[in-house]
């Protein structure tokens, strides 16, 4: 019982929140590392409360821990006050259960899920006094892996990467772990593990690739260095989903961001909105069965104690078993005071039905998310969400008792106009003229609407994988346009205004779409001293444009510079099953403004349902 | 129905604050499958109330939680300890639970002093600050809040203190009703040398805690305090486990 803590009291005590760094939360998995083959710390790059409230780390934690050979443990990017410490006082990166330095480990797995993260993974691997560089690496050194959205286009930091796992890790990981074990026994060689590890289906090992410019610096080759390698990468997606769940999820002392039981229930999107990387890179659309969901949902309230559950997908109305799970939740659970939260949720009658029932009406708010403005940009966008569909939902909402709205909108999308953009402040106000047309006594008081806006930034394997991006100077002024837009209209009192950060945004589209010439500047930011970059209060755009500039690097090459479809992308040699062909046709619709159908009206044989024995089922 | 519970917190849960700890308690009680009783409205709760919040960095072997209760359900009070410590983390233990009369006035409003065990890295340390506190007449700590600063003296605040468990455990018996469940046999080793044990005056108007000792005599050192007890009434306290 008695583990003893990597870290001296005295420091517990001097940082903020020392909980973060203690491990032995409930549902902990604690095992004998006499009896252990194979140590796998999971990290996620950002603060614990963030990286505590990851599904997907649950999920590989409790697969891995499955494994009696191997032990999986966690750690998380240890906040600036604990940096600064660890760094003056020399003190290894640990890993929460056994508290033992991360650099004895022999995997350590990396889920990239935002690209502002990207310095924080370089932080943990300096913390935890593993060489940054791969090709620094000796045998003893773990294996690093990278996993998560950002692994499809894992270009910028291949240089710090052994390997990159591509797509959902319920499949092969086995294999890996198998073949590892069964190196380590013999005479190790980790060049040749990388190697024979390059093999498996799904696994790239970017020093195993070479890449190679042309004079105007776009990519001209991109080869294996030996001849067994494949050429393409092929995601993973788990075609069972029944097979790995955490039903005994951990449980953290400190209050996180997700901090409730978390039911997923189906992977993938019917919808295809053009913008959207998780759309895409998710499919096929699988669904869990409901049985399973609902054996799951006990389960996971009685080994937690958790007094929220949460249904998560990328679209839960799409779900075929939605309403079955929301009201056998309800019937179930709420008389043991279980709160449900759905977000993902589109306003129809049957979310309001639901959410009257287990929200306080005048405390939450609804939320939609038209994406744009006006109904040719949602066309462009492919969201297939109109005007009247939004009226009619808030109007439901405000008959109702709801009066506070959200609205998420996106600025500098492809083919935008000023037009566009006056006509998120125009929707705004209908919606305030709307909610006022209800007669003074019925009404709920004032309504309140906030209009959010995010800056577009262009994803790998999305149909506008291809276009510019705004600039930095282009959204500001966009954000300005917007503001005073909205102060014209009548109810501007209602109508409140949020937006992104323009410089941040900028820097997310340099790495989502960069090759890897972007390794350097990042290293270089990371040296300068950028850190926890996509926390406001950390990020430091002067330091980033330092970085750039030591390295000759234009961010505009990756950011606003439009590519020719015969490109070849740093991200091509993954193949997600979604084809390129399709991604052109869909870009090709984007630019006539012509709406496709979603998967579940008619198939656009985007290529995805290969994965699938006998196709889609819907 | 309402509970009283004692329970110890120790080790690495020194590192938990009060809020964090309720939360604790609440998904405890919940796996537990205890008959909690919950406030009305949109956001109910489950109805608990803690003697005196314990300050991160303190362990404690004497801590009080306050419930209310639907009912035991199958189960005695002695077997839901076990359940409950079933699905705790090995450092948060429930070591008595006693159902209360429905009048009986809240723990938080009860407590009038607390019993606490601060341990040094040496014994020169516990015996300098047994040796500060005999020798002085009065010991003068000044408490500053937003709008005033009060003098208290600590030398009436801490009606015991002692480098030796005998004699504080005997100086005790004589002003306190105590518990005779032998906790801190249990719990921490009493021949330890390198401690002091001290009784302060505790309350929701004036709060005696043991830094405030270290505060005044200067010397920084340091020092780990944990909570042996909490005790109600005045003059001659008693321990709010016995009755």
């Amino acid at each position: 019982m008695d583990r003893k803590l990597a870290l001296e009291r005295n420091i517990l005590m001097s940082v903020e929140k020392p909980a973060r760094y203690i491990g032995n939360e409930i549902n902990m998995v604690k095992k004998d590392l006499n009896d252990i083959d194979i140590r796998f710390c999971m990290c996620f790059p950002d603060v614990y409360e963030i990286g505590m409230s990851h599904l997907g780390i649950q999920i590989l934690y409790d697969m891995f821990n499955k494994r009696d050979d191997t032990y999986c443990e966690r750690v998380y990017s240890p906040w600036k006050d604990l940096d600064e410490i660890m760094r003056r006082e020399n003190i290894p990166l640990f890993a929460l259960e056994s508290q033992q330095p991360v650099k004895d480990f022999d995997f350590l797995g990396i889920t990239l899920q935002y690209e502002m993260c990207y310095t924080n993974v370089l932080q943990v691997l300096d913390l935890s006094q593993i060489p940054l560089f791969a090709d620094d690496r000796g045998n003893d050194d773990p294996i690093v892996i990278g996993g998560g959205p950002c692994s499809y286009n894992p270009e910028p930091l291949a240089e710090f990467f052994d390997i990159f796992y591509i797509g959902e890790g319920e499949t092969v990981y086995d294999e890996l772990l198998d073949l590892y074990k069964d190196m380590r026994n013999k005479d190790y060689d980790r060049h040749e593990f990388l190697r024979k590890a390059a093999m498996i289906e799904g696994l790239y090992v970017p020093s195993l690739y070479n890449v190679e410019y042309d004079e105007n610096g776009l990519i001209s080759s991109f080869e294996p260095v030996y001849e067994e390698l494949p050429h393409k990468i092929r995601k993973q997606v788990a075609t069972d989903l029944s097979e790995y769940y955490p039903k005994n999820p951990l449980v953290p002392y400190i209050k996180v961001t997700q901090d409730r039981a978390v039911l997923e229930i189906m992977r993938g999107c019917i919808r295809g909105c053009r913008f959207c990387q998780a759309g895409m890179i998710y499919r096929p659309l699988r669904e869990r069965d409901a049985d399973y969901l609902k054996s799951l949902a006990k389960d996971m309230l009685a080994s937690t104690g958790y007094e929220e559950i949460s249904l998560s997908s990328l679209s839960s109305s799409d779900c075929s078993c939605i309403k079955e799970m929301v009201y056998y939740l309800i019937d179930e659970f709420s008389d043991k005071k279980v709160n449900i939260s759905l977000p993902s949720l589109r306003i129809d009658a049957f979310s309001l039905d639901v959410m009257s029932k287990v929200q306080d009406i005048r405390k939450s708010s609804l939320t939609f998310a038209p994406e744009a403005g006006s109904q040719r940009m949602r066309d462009v966008i492919n969201k297939g969400l109109t005007e009247e569909i939004i009226l009619d939902g808030a109007m439901d909402a405000f008959k109702s008792g709801w009066n506070r709205v959200k609205l998420y909108f996106m600025l500098g999308l492809p083919t935008e106009t000023y037009d566009d953009i006056e006509d998120i402040a125009k929707l705004a106000e209908s919606i305030a003229e709307e909610y006022y047309t209800i007669p003074k006594e019925e009404r709920n008081g004032k309504v309140n609407i906030v209009v959010s806006t995010s800056l577009f930034v262009p994803k790998p394997f999305t149909p506008f994988q291809w276009v510019s991006m705004n600039k930095a100077e282009e959204f500001t002024d966009k954000k300005g346009f917007l503001m005073s837009k909205i102060k014209e209209q009548l109810n501007q009192k209602s109508i409140k205004y949020n937006c992104h950060d323009s410089e941040v945004s900028v820097l997310e589209g340099v790495f989502a779409r960069g090759d890897r010439r972007c390794g350097k500047v990042l290293y270089s930011a990371y040296k300068n001293g950028c850190i926890f970059d996509s926390w406001s209060e950390f990020f430091d755009a002067g330091k980033w444009d330092k970085a750039f500039l030591e390295n000759d690097i234009d961010p505009l090459f990756y950011t606003a510079r439009e590519r020719s479809t015969d490109e070849i992308l740093p991200w091509d040699f993954i193949d997600i099953g979604v084809t390129k062909e399709f991604l052109i046709r869909e870009y090709e619709n984007a630019k006539k403004a012509v709406v496709t159908p979603n998967c579940r009206e008619k198939c656009s044989g985007c290529g995805a349902s290969s994965y699938l024995k006998g196709g889609c089922r819907f | 129905m309402k509970a009283r519970l004692r329970f110890v917190k120790l080790g690495e849960m020194q590192y938990i604050g009060h809020l964090d700890l309720m939360r604790y308690f609440q998904k405890l009680f919940r796996r537990s499958g205890l008959d909690m009783s919950y406030s009305k409205g949109f956001n109910p709760h489950q109805i608990m109330s803690f003697a005196s919040p314990l300050g991160v960095g303190l362990t404690s072997i004497g801590e009080y939680l306050d419930i209310s209760l639907e009912s035991l359900g199958e189960y005695t009070v002695n077997e839901w300890i076990d359940i409950i410590n079933a699905h705790s983390n090995g450092l948060v233990l429930v070591t008595e639970f006693i159902i209360i009369p429905e009048d009986t006035k809240p723990s938080m409003s009860l407590l009038s002093a607390a019993s606490y065990r601060i341990s040094f890295d040496d014994k020169k340390s516990a015996e300098d600050v047994e040796e500060f506190f005999d020798r002085s007449e009065t010991i003068i700590y000044i408490k500053e809040t937003k709008k005033s600063k009060i003098e208290i003296d600590l030398k009436k605040e801490i009606p015991v203190l002692s480098a030796d468990y005998g004699v504080f455990e005997n100086t005790l018996s004589k002003i306190c009703i105590i518990n005779n469940r032998d906790y801190e046999k249990k719990y921490i080793d009493t021949e330890n040398k390198n401690c002091i044990y001290m009784l302060c005056k505790a309350g929701s108007v004036l709060n005696i805690k043991p830094e405030m000792l270290f505060d005044v005599y200067g010397k920084t050192m340091e020092y780990q305090i944990m909570r042996l007890d909490m005790f109600s009434g005045e003059n001659n306290y008693v321990s709010m486990s016995v009755g």
